[in-house]
């Protein structure tokens, strides 16, 4: 009786001890990968800070237009080639031109 | 003896036994309590997040808030960085050494660098902001002196175009000039969230662009430029040219940097004339229909006040304001008197230093003692110095309905409307924002008229004072303008500091002349941008969307126009 009682604890001890140091392994295992995640993120983020800018630089007005002036044959709208919707011309049955749009 | 010597053993032995219970119960608690634990943070408590602190542990991020526009686009932002410093101890051969690096660094200051690594210091600052590309150019030279810490750099992704709002830093990132230095305790004490200005960057590069090009063409000193929403009085665009590189602020000379918008204050000459006539009109001193003689100058003790445009005749009060005439608003403001001039002046923030939220704004001159002749050359804007932003506020309530507001560069929070003051009724509004329309239709800025969006404003020309004479060869000549006029959506100021006239202008250097076309090209340009759909004028009747007597005929009769 005691010494089944023996043996039982000292199994329960075995298992406790081996459960013990399979969850710090893995706690282990896990802050390690959570660190290098942390890392990544941390570097992606800044990667992504300094692109931010990057596009931002590239996307100043000013050096839009230049390029845009010197590669498109776009100009500014003219205030005259604005029309309100209503004021397009109309299909039969009041529907929008689709023959005309089509021949665009 | 035996006896006793038994019975003693057994006592023992059961006092050890009772105190083995005692202690193996005392453990047991412990472990117990140990695996409540275990289950609890293991079993319970398996689905709760560790505490985020780790991210931040690793990259703590920049250091200070980035600075954009209203819509989010980036205006300043802070990029991570290499800094070289060298160990001058470690440094065999001084100016060898400074040779090689002056080779992969631009820009760099020899002599000076020769100096420090020759000192007997054990760290010098070589460089404090290094591209990846000089890093690796430095890693190059293999010179054991030399090293790299992590540094930050504030970078202006727009360089020069907003730079007298947004300001400068100095090499420690701390700012010096313009919201960079107006707010620099937030922007370092709340590095992750962006302050955002109402300065909308496409109004602002087109403000600029044309500003720009006004300025070559009359070949003025200088330039301002501000773009107000009529309404809240944010600022939308706001420029000082000539501008400069925020990046190389203390580069080129001091004047670059001045802010000819909030800084510089001028004698604005005849927009002041807007002010004269609604305090006029809300008084109740003269109605539309009403006019005073402008045939001969006006005598006030030893001055004497003329026209520019002179019409040498009696002039109702849409004539005046559209041919701008001295004699005519000088009138005008002596029959109101000077406590009522000063008190609405005083009012539309004309009078004090602006709050707008940047350091380098200038308090507005004015004089102590408002005399008849201080009443009459202030009535067309000789005499009161004023920054052409607070201007622009000054002349938003004219057009809005009449409810002045503080002008601000800081974009308004969810929070609302901020609160104003009424400064004239609707009534007094709508007839001020009938007169600008008719300067620009039938007076002296319909140069300014980009078709379609109903523009209207008022020209202003003022000498500057050289040795205490007014000069009539340099000039602040200036357009301040609402549209669309119907609804005023936006205010655009420009001014030209010493404009001269070109043969186009048959030498004309006037605001009518060089500030109104500025004017009328940004409001083209911005118009759509803003989504405002351009109107165009009906050859048979009013213009569409006008209500009835949106017009007002010169003679002062509001209903000619309207009555097709």
């Amino acid at each position: 009786m005691s010494r089944g009682a023996a043996i039982a604890a000292a199994l329960v001890f075995a298992a406790c001890g081996g459960g013990l140091y399979h969850l710090k392994h893995r706690v282990a295992v896990l802050e390690d990968e959570a660190e290098r995640l942390a890392r990544a993120l941390a570097a992606e983020r800044q990667a992504i800070h300094v692109l931010a800018s990057e596009w931002a630089y590239l996307n100043a007005p000013a050096r839009l237009t230049g390029i845009a002036e010197r590669h498109l044959d776009v100009t500014p709208l003219d205030a005259r080639s604005a029309i309100r919707l209503e004021a397009l011309p109309r299909g039969e049955r009041g529907e929008p031109d689709r023959e005309a749009e089509g021949e665009r | 003896m035996n006896e006793a010597a038994g019975a003693g053993g057994k006592r023992s032995l059961e006092r050890m036994r009772a105190r083995l219970i005692v202690g193996a119960v005392l453990f047991a608690f412990g472990y117990a309590g140990i695996g409540v634990r275990l289950v609890d943070v293991a079993v319970l408590r398996a689905d709760t997040e560790a505490a985020p602190a780790a991210a931040a542990a690793f990259a703590p991020g920049p250091q200070r808030a980035d600075i954009v526009d209203r819509n989010g686009l980036l205006l300043a932002t802070t990029i991570p960085a290499r800094a070289l410093y060298a160990d001058p101890r470690l440094i065999a051969d001084a100016d060898a050494t400074a040779l090689r690096l002056a080779a992969v660094l631009p820009g760099l200051d020899l002599g000076a660098v020769a100096r420090k690594l020759a000192s007997e210091r054990s760290f010098v600052w070589i460089r404090r902001t290094l591209t990846p590309r000089e890093v690796h150019a430095v890693n190059g030279l293999g010179e054991p002196g030399l090293g790299f810490l992590p540094a930050e750099r504030r970078i202006y992704p727009v360089s020069d175009l907003a730079a007298h709002a947004v300001g400068f830093t100095d090499i420690d990132n701390r700012g010096l000039a313009g919201v960079e230095a107006r707010f620099d305790e937030r922007l370092r004490a709340e590095p992750h969230a962006p302050l955002a200005l109402s300065i909308d960057l496409r109004f602002q590069h087109v403000v600029h662009d044309e500003l720009a090009r006004a300025m070559e063409r009359f070949s003025a000193v200088g330039g301002a430029a501000v773009v107000l929403a009529a309404d809240s009085a944010e600022t939308l665009a706001l420029v000082s040219l000539p501008s400069f590189d925020p990046h190389r602020a203390g580069a080129g000379d001091g004047g670059a940097r001045f802010n000819r918008a909030t800084l510089g204050i001028f004698e604005m000459g005849s927009t002041f004339k807007a002010f004269t006539v609604a305090l006029g009109l809300e008084s109740g001193t003269v109605t539309l229909a009403d006019g005073y003689d402008a045939s001969a100058p006006l005598r006030i003790s030893r001055f004497t006040i003329r026209d520019s445009h002179a019409q040498n005749r009696w002039l109702s009060v849409p004539e005046i304001f559209m041919h701008s005439s001295n004699i005519g608003v000088a009138k005008m403001a002596l029959a109101m008197g000077a406590s009522a001039q000063r008190e609405f002046l005083d009012r539309l923030g004309l009078l004090s230093k602006p709050t707008v939220e940047l350091p380098e704004v200038g308090a507005p001159l004015a004089p102590s003692r408002w005399r008849d002749v201080n009443v009459a050359t202030i009535s067309f804007g000789h005499g009161v110095a004023v920054s052409p932003l607070q201007l622009a506020a000054g002349i938003a309530p004219m057009v809005n309905g009449g409810v002045w507001r503080p002008p601000t560069v800081l974009a308004a929070g969810s929070g609302g409307a901020r609160e104003g003051r009424r400064v004239v009724s609707e009534r007094t509004s709508r007839q001020m924002r009938q007169l600008f329309r008719l300067v620009v239709t039938h007076g002296t800025g319909k140069k300014a008229d980009a078709e379609g969006y109903r523009v209207g404003g008022k020209t202003g020309t003022a000498e500057k004072l050289t040795d205490g004479r007014y000069d009539r060869g340099r000039l602040v000549s200036s357009f301040v303008a609402a549209f669309p006029m119907d609804a005023p959506r936006f205010v655009v100021l420009a001014a030209l500091d010493e404009p001269k006239g070109i043969a186009e202008t048959h030498g004309y250097a006037t605001g009518g002349w060089t500030a109104a076309p500025t004017v009328g090209r940004i409001v083209a340009r911005i118009g759509p941008m803003a989504g405002i759909a351009p109107q165009f004028p009906n050859p048979s009747g009013p213009e569409p969307g006008d209500g009835p007597g949106f017009h007002v005929a010169p003679d002062g009769s509001e209903l000619r126009f309207a009555s097709y």
